[in-house]
């Protein structure tokens, strides 16, 4: 035997590989600001019909245009659902604008930012040498640039809505969480499987419904309502008087 | 090492982290509001909590920090057209009245009322917009001028692009507004908006100022 070496324990390689194989990944959505907005409108009715809408969904340093052209399919969906004539169109990375054919009333353009990106190579050493019962944190903070305008180029509404993922890989968090969530938590507080992705959907769409809604009565408004954009919704009244309309439908 | 001890510590550290997991839940974490503020300005806000930036700091050393705020009242306490309106509601309003201001720059006294089904939230609405007039030193009245019921019931059936224009009209032509008088009405079109919009009414003509 040579001095210095030491014999391989093939236990602990073994019990090492189990755990590091068997290790799993939490992963927690945090909305930061204005994801978490409460929103009137339901995404789910028909809140632009005879309305055209072109989406540009910008490539960027974090969003790859294959990733745009998903986001800006998505989003199609989202509004022809809510009863929009919908295209989209995903612009080449420092490429100006296209011309288009299509005459939109409303141009909702979307561009995505990294905030914040922590990792650390430390907690990663510290996390294998644990055998990853102290997990490995890793976290993205963005920001998702909004900007929706009318067909001559007037701003009608922006946002810029911000939210955070925290992913943790390790086997000491996910089996504390995996079990968190069996026996303590209720089914909607649950943070293991795909909640997460759910949570950011649902915020996502909704605030992006609800920004294109309060630009499309905007224009209404500025333009005095010219077009019959709007069916008349239940009138407040014009006069201090009891509260007559009915409480907007919660989305679910 | 000692990995427990490690361990326990990286888990006190995660209660710091405001994200959902073992110690805050996906309600708790959605009711802060939270920004990312460089090191030295997280220190300015709160002194005793982030420590000063080191001197010798790296300069490529990124340090900042996340500061979480709770809500003033949690998410599901109050409709959600009243919490998205009355949370935001300085803001909004600020801009609207300023907006107002700015086309009647003159010496004239201001009348406000706001339009909205939530009795509650109306006057919340109204307070506020008369309050940032008379902050910017206009003179604002407590009167809000009264149409009779049988205008109310007329106007109650008319669009909203000429209930407005029809009330002001009515204001004027019934004395209850005068050429010194301008009424700014704020309220919501639509029961799908969590938006506030604004109209001046002043010598009988209605215009929408956002």
């Amino acid at each position: 035997m040579l001095y210095g070496t030491r014999p391989v324990n093939h236990r602990l390689l073994f019990s090492w590989l189990v755990l590091a194989l068997g290790s799993g990944c939490v992963t927690a959505y945090q909305p930061l600001v204005s994801l978490q907005r409460p929103l009137a409108v339901d995404p789910e009715i028909a809140n632009f019909e005879g309305q055209k809408i072109l989406i540009r969904c910008v490539p960027g340093e974090y969003l790859e245009p294959s990733d745009a052209q998903l986001l800006c399919r998505k989003l199609r969906t989202l509004f022809a659902n809510q009863s929009a004539t919908v295209e989209v169109e995903v612009p080449r990375q420092n490429a100006s604008a296209s011309e288009t054919s299509f005459k939109a009333d409303l141009i909702i353009e979307l561009r995505a930012r990294l905030l914040h990106h922590g990792d650390s190579v430390l907690n990663w050493l510290l996390c294998y040498a644990s055998f990853t019962l102290i997990p490995a944190v890793t976290e993205f903070e963005f920001a998702q640039d909004i900007t929706v305008r009318d067909s001559s180029g007037f701003m009608l509404g922006t946002d810029s809505l911000q939210g955070r993922f925290v992913r943790s890989f390790g086997f000491g968090v996910w089996a504390l969480n995996g079990l968190l969530d069996l026996i303590v938590r209720p089914k909607e507080e649950a943070v293991t499987g795909d909640g997460h992705k759910k949570d950011f959907s649902k915020d996502f769409f909704g605030q992006v419904s609800q920004l294109a809604f309060h630009a499309r009565m905007r224009a209404a408004v500025m333009n005095e309502f010219d077009k019959p954009q709007v069916a008349a919704p239940k009138l407040a009244p014009v006069a201090p008087t009891p509260p007559t309309a009915p409480p907007p439908r919660a989305t679910p | 090492m000692r990995l427990p001890l490690l361990g326990a510590l990286l888990l006190a550290a995660c209660a710091y982290d405001p994200a959902p997991g073992v110690f805050h839940t996906r309600k708790e974490s959605r009711n802060l509001e939270c920004t990312r503020l460089a090191h030295a300005q997280a220190h300015e806000r709160f002194p005793g909590d982030v420590p000063p930036v080191a001197p010798r700091a790296l300069a490529e050393e990124v340090t900042d920090a996340l500061v979480c705020e709770p809500r003033f009242l949690p998410l599901g306490d109050r409709m959600p057209r009243d919490e998205a309106i009355l949370s935001t509601l300085r803001a909004s309003v600020g801009t609207l009245t300023q907006l107002a201001s700015a086309l009647n720059p003159g010496d004239v006294v201001w009348h406000v009322d706001a339009f909205y089904p939530e009795q509650a939230v109306a006057s919340k609405i109204s307070i506020a917009a008369k309050t940032e007039l008379f902050e910017h030193g206009r003179k604002v009245s407590d009167r809000v001028p009264m149409l009779a019921a049988g205008d109310i019931s007329v106007l109650s059936h008319l669009p909203p692009r000429q209930m407005y224009a029809v009330a002001c009209q009515r204001y004027f032509s019934e004395h209850l507004l005068t050429e010194r008088d301008v009424f700014l009405g704020l309220m919501v079109v639509d029961p799908r908006e969590t938006q506030l919009h604004a109209g001046i009414c002043q010598g009988g003509k209605w215009r929408w100022v956002q």
